[in-house]
């Protein structure tokens, strides 16, 4: 039950026995205490003010932004023949790709068995929901008539006397998103049910107590709970398992089901997941470097599970670097004169220098983790995670712009944002940041029950973990 | 410890150090012969659920068989939505895209996908809710202050009082041979079953505030308003069918066809009735009672009479094709044999002149007056802004109504007065699809009765048997009409009578349902000729 001191260091690998996930010598209450302490301080860090009150006011840009779209129509946006589609389902792309490492960690992890994500699977999660808010906003509005959206479900209609076409990429998206969004949220929930009930019964004020107690559902922990909880979790697991692979396959084939140039692969729905695991992670690793030094939780969110990230950062950029060569390559074996314009046009064309962020950001940058010393130092793997989010970025946008030019040269035309589609962009990082900043102050950061879970596991491993040692 | 009297004894609450001191206290317990215990722990420990009993969950076949019918279900939805078109009711919508089939499995099964998802996950989390049977916020445990840390590091064995073996002092020396720290006693308190006090004023305050969003609803709908009308509910607001003078369907109306293919050759969407055919009730095979003709009088003159009359009427007031050799003048037409007395049908009494009386205030005044002067309402208003000057014109084109003791007008038949209701006459419009035939002759009848009270004869108009009472029109309101308007042939009517009957016509029944009558009156010798 008790673990190592804090100045161990815990991503020393040493073969013959396992390296402790928590430090500083930690018991159960231990660990309740450091995580109830951010939601149960009389005020929150002063860095917390900051950034809320900045993505607060962000998130009312993005208000009004969203009202002027509205009452001006698409036009706002720099979408225009021949890139009708441009930063909106660029930003889609990006946030729904995000939200996909922590239905990942929470999930898959789960079903691996790997106990380091507890630490991190709270945070992740939260952060699932909140980009995929994000993302879901920009389709959202960029369908025109906002007030008709209900358009999108298949709901009876007299009026309009007509059905959603089931055969298009479009609806699968509509399907998929808003599955993800609710299993999503279901999963964070049911996780979260017995630290609500932890809070709930730390509540000192009436207020804390009766919302704690209404969101615990009556938690006791009972052991017929913690039976039918534990299959329903595992359920979930195996559900958002394929669901997440699912999802990120059916926003590539918005692309892939068309047949342009550049977009019309096979190599899309494989490729699309890595790259949004890939960028989620960089993600993870963004929000949680700040959030376990704000909040002092180094001892729970160690530097050997920002490493763990950071390796898997080296897998998934590998598997994005690979796939974006095979593209080249198949476009040149294809003997298909269009895809071999269109790749060529990518990285020599007008946009050259968003190819250049791109390829750079996701595939050489990342590869500084091969080093220890950088994948275990904060500010270096904040840094490259930063320009890891860059890049994917402008995957996305690079993807999006092949529509510049299409077959017909007379047509082709070079796309420029207009000051809205950058504000909504700035502003949905705000909407996000500002949703994560309530989450750090309200509602339990780390998973307690699940990291007491894995302590009472390590406990029980043969002698010679320092776990049980110390 | 309280006072208990009232209060209901729960089970005994054994407080264990650890994970392991508890899993095997429960063991202990339970081979001791206890059914009803539960262990509580803030996180879920390993082996509990042998060491105290517990039957392993259904949970997983719950989401097993949602998920088989989610997957049913996403199935039968697409194929309903995009492929079952021939349903009675919310037809499906087939799209036709690139010639391809209109059902085809693999394009569907990704929507089936994230239906068996969605199902599945719902199950699992209130299943399990369910099954657990929360949220149950009031539980007498979390009374107990020391159970308080059972989420956070404690841990709890629970042995039920409903228990066989349950016996108080002896269970708790039982749980504490089993190594349990501390053992207490759990009694739930009666006011575990009240609600707090504040939810009664919350609910209260709430389902009052629920009530608004509905009574703004039927404000919306019961008040007439200039914005936009909010359809919550769309009655019959939108009806698929056709307004009057609109065109008919087009056949190739979506489908990018460059020409439109109406169904109907005359374009418009009212259907005349069919040639030769008599509506119910309409069969017309008097021609002195329904067309003021005499019956012996040539039938195809008497049918030509109706239309050529009108359009010289109107070409005349227009001062146009007045010369044209072809279509001789109003004053000119060979007009047909009007009957000079009354059909044989109508019933002339006091009775039909009161009819008439009523038909004639109901009709006739607003432009023609009481006493039949010409000085209707209508009439003197269009006179006075006739005289106004709009933008350098008169405010109104107004030819002024006919005075009925006009000497043209006295020495006119029956029968043509008759004709004059039915079909109108010059600016007059026609009303005989407003008013019935003997109603007409009743009206024909008053006239005559006022024309006498100006010429004090009695020659021409005998009442038989009931003596007539005075009409009400009014001797000192009569005045002699001295003006110089004989050359004109017809009084002109506008509105006043058309608006009476014809509003709210903006439903396309009643308005077809009077072009039918219109044309049953115009059309065909199956209506005249017997």
């Amino acid at each position: 039950m008790v673990t190592v001191d804090s100045y161990y260091d815990n991503t020393f690998e040493d073969p013959s026995r396992r390296a402790p996930l928590i430090t500083g010598r930690l018991d159960f209450n231990g660990v309740t205490e450091q995580v109830a302490a951010p939601t149960e301080a009389r005020k929150p860090p002063q860095a917390w003010y900051v950034v809320f009150t900045i993505s607060t006011l962000l998130t009312l840009m993005l208000g009004g932004l969203i009202m002027h779209l509205l009452l001006k129509g698409v036009g706002v946006w720099g979408n225009n023949n021949p890139v009708y589609w441009g930063w909106p389902i660029v930003n889609f792309v990006f946030w729904v790709g995000i939200g996909h490492a922590g239905t990942l960690i929470s999930a898959i992890l789960f079903l691996f068995r790997q106990h380091w994500r507890t630490s991190i699977n709270r945070a992740a999660e939260a952060m699932t929901i909140f980009a995929v808010i994000c993302a879901g906003m920009f389709p959202g509005i960029h369908i025109g008539r906002v007030w008709s959206f209900y358009w999108l479900f298949p709901i009876p209609s007299e009026h309009l006397a007509m059905w959603p076409n089931f055969r298009s990429p479009l609806l699968w998206d509509v399907f998929a998103v808003s599955t993800y969004f609710t299993v999503s949220l279901l999963f964070w929930y049911m996780g979260m049910v017995p630290d609500l009930a932890t809070f709930r019964d730390r509540a000192t004020n009436k207020v804390k107590k009766l919302a704690y107690g209404i969101a615990a559902l009556g938690w006791t922990g009972s052991a017929r709970h913690w039976h039918r909880y534990e299959a329903a979790y595992t359920i979930l697991a195996a559900l958002a398992t394929p669901l997440v692979l699912s999802v990120h396959t059916i926003v590539s084939f918005d692309f892939a089901i068309s047949q342009l140039p550049g977009w019309h692969t096979t190599i899309f729905p494989p490729y699309f997941v890595a790259g949004a695991i890939f960028s989620g992670f960089a993600m993870v690793v963004t929000l949680l470097i700040p959030a376990r030094a704000l909040f002092g939780l180094k001892d729970i969110i160690t530097v050997r599970h920002i490493e763990n990230m950071n390796k898997i950062i080296i897998l998934t950029g590998l598997i994005v670097g690979t796939a974006y060569t095979i593209e080249f390559f198949v476009a040149w074996y294809s003997g298909n004169n269009y895809e071999g314009f269109t790749f060529i046009n990518r990285m020599m064309g007008p946009k050259w220098w968003a190819y250049f962020a791109m390829f750079s950001c996701n595939v050489f940058i990342p590869q500084l983790f091969w080093f220890k010393k950088i994948r275990t130092s904060m500010a270096w793997s904040m840094v490259i995670c930063l320009l890891v989010n860059v890049g994917m970025w402008f995957e996305r946008f690079v993807i999006v712009m092949s529509l510049e030019r299409d077959f017909l040269p007379s047509s082709w035309a070079y796309f420029i944002p207009t000051w809205v589609d950058i504000g909504m962009f700035v502003g949905s990082f705000g909407l996000f940041l500002m949703l994560f900043c309530l989450f750090c102050r309200y509602l339990p950061l780390v998973a307690i029950s699940e990291v007491k879970g894995t302590m009472e596991h390590y406990r029980h491993l043969p002698t010679g973990t320092p776990t049980s040692e110390t | 410890m309280t006072n208990h009297q009232n209060q209901k004894l729960v089970g005994v609450l054994a407080e264990f150090a650890c994970a392991d001191s508890l899993l095997q206290g429960a063991k202990r317990i339970r081979a001791g012969g206890y059914e009803k215990l539960d262990a509580f722990s803030p996180f879920p420990v390993h082996g509990i659920d042998e060491a105290i009993g517990i039957k392993r969950t259904i949970l997983p076949f719950i989401c097993l068989f949602t998920g088989i019918g989610a997957c049913g279900l996403g199935v039968f939805m697409q194929w309903y939505v995009n492929y079952y078109v021939s349903s009675p009711i919310f037809p499906g919508y087939d799209f036709y895209i690139s010639g391809k089939p209109l059902w085809s499995l693999p394009a569907n099964v990704p929507v089936i996908f994230e239906v068996i998802v969605l199902c599945t996950a719902f199950a699992a989390f209130f299943g399990m809710l369910i099954l657990n049977k929360m949220p149950q916020l009031a539980n007498p445990l979390l009374r107990v202050a020391r159970f308080r840390r059972v989420t956070n590091d404690r841990f709890f064995l629970l042995i039920d009082a409903a228990d066989e073996k349950f016996k108080n002092d002896r269970t708790i020396e039982e749980l504490r041979q089993a190594g349990a720290t501390d053992v207490e006693t759990v009694y739930s308190d009666e006011s575990d079953h009240q609600l707090p006090s504040f939810v009664r004023t919350f609910g209260v305050l709430m389902l009052t505030l629920a009530l608004v969003p509905p009574v703004m609803v039927f404000r919306a709908q019961g008040q007439t308003n200039r914005d936009p009308r909010l359809h919550f509910n769309p009655d019959m607001d939108f009806q698929t069918k056709f307004k009057p003078q609109t065109v008919g369907p087009n056949l190739n109306a979506g489908l990018n066809h460059a020409d439109a293919d109406y169904a109907w050759k005359d374009i418009r969407s009212a259907r005349l009735p069919i040639k030769g055919t008599v509506a119910r009730n309409k069969l017309e095979d008097d021609m002195e009672f329904f067309h003021g003709i005499k019956a012996a009088s040539n039938e195809q003159a008497a049918h030509e009479y109706n239309a050529p009359v009108r359009i010289v009427s109107v070409t005349t007031t227009l001062g146009q094709d007045t010369g044209s050799g072809q279509v001789p003048l109003a004053g000119e037409t060979a007009e047909p044999d009007w009957v000079t007395s009354y059909p044989q049908r109508l019933k002339i009494d006091a009775a039909t002149l009161q009819r008439g009386k009523k038909m004639y205030e109901i009709n006739c005044v607003a432009c023609h007056g009481y006493a039949g002067d010409g000085d209707g309402l209508v009439n003197k208003r269009a006179l006075e802004l006739a005289t106004v000057n709009i933008n350098g014109r008169p405010g109104a084109a107004w030819t002024e109504s006919k005075s009925l003791h006009h000497p043209d007008v006295i020495v006119q038949s029956v029968g043509r007065v008759f004709d004059t209701i039915t079909n109108g006459r010059a600016t007059m419009g026609p009303y005989g699809s407003r008013i019935k035939p003997e109603d007409r002759w009743a009206i024909v009848l008053y006239i005559q009765a006022l024309q006498e009270t100006r010429i004090n004869s009695a020659e021409k108009f005998v009442v038989p048997e009931t003596p007539v009472t005075e009409p009400s029109a009014d001797d000192e309101q009569v005045e002699p009409q001295d003006e110089s308007n004989a050359a004109e042939e017809g009084s002109e009517v506008e509105g006043a009578g058309d608006n009476a009957t014809q509003e709210g016509g903006d439903d396309g029944d009643v308005e077809s349902e009077s072009k039918t009558e219109e044309s049953a009156g115009e059309s065909g010798e199956g209506l005249i000729g017997e």
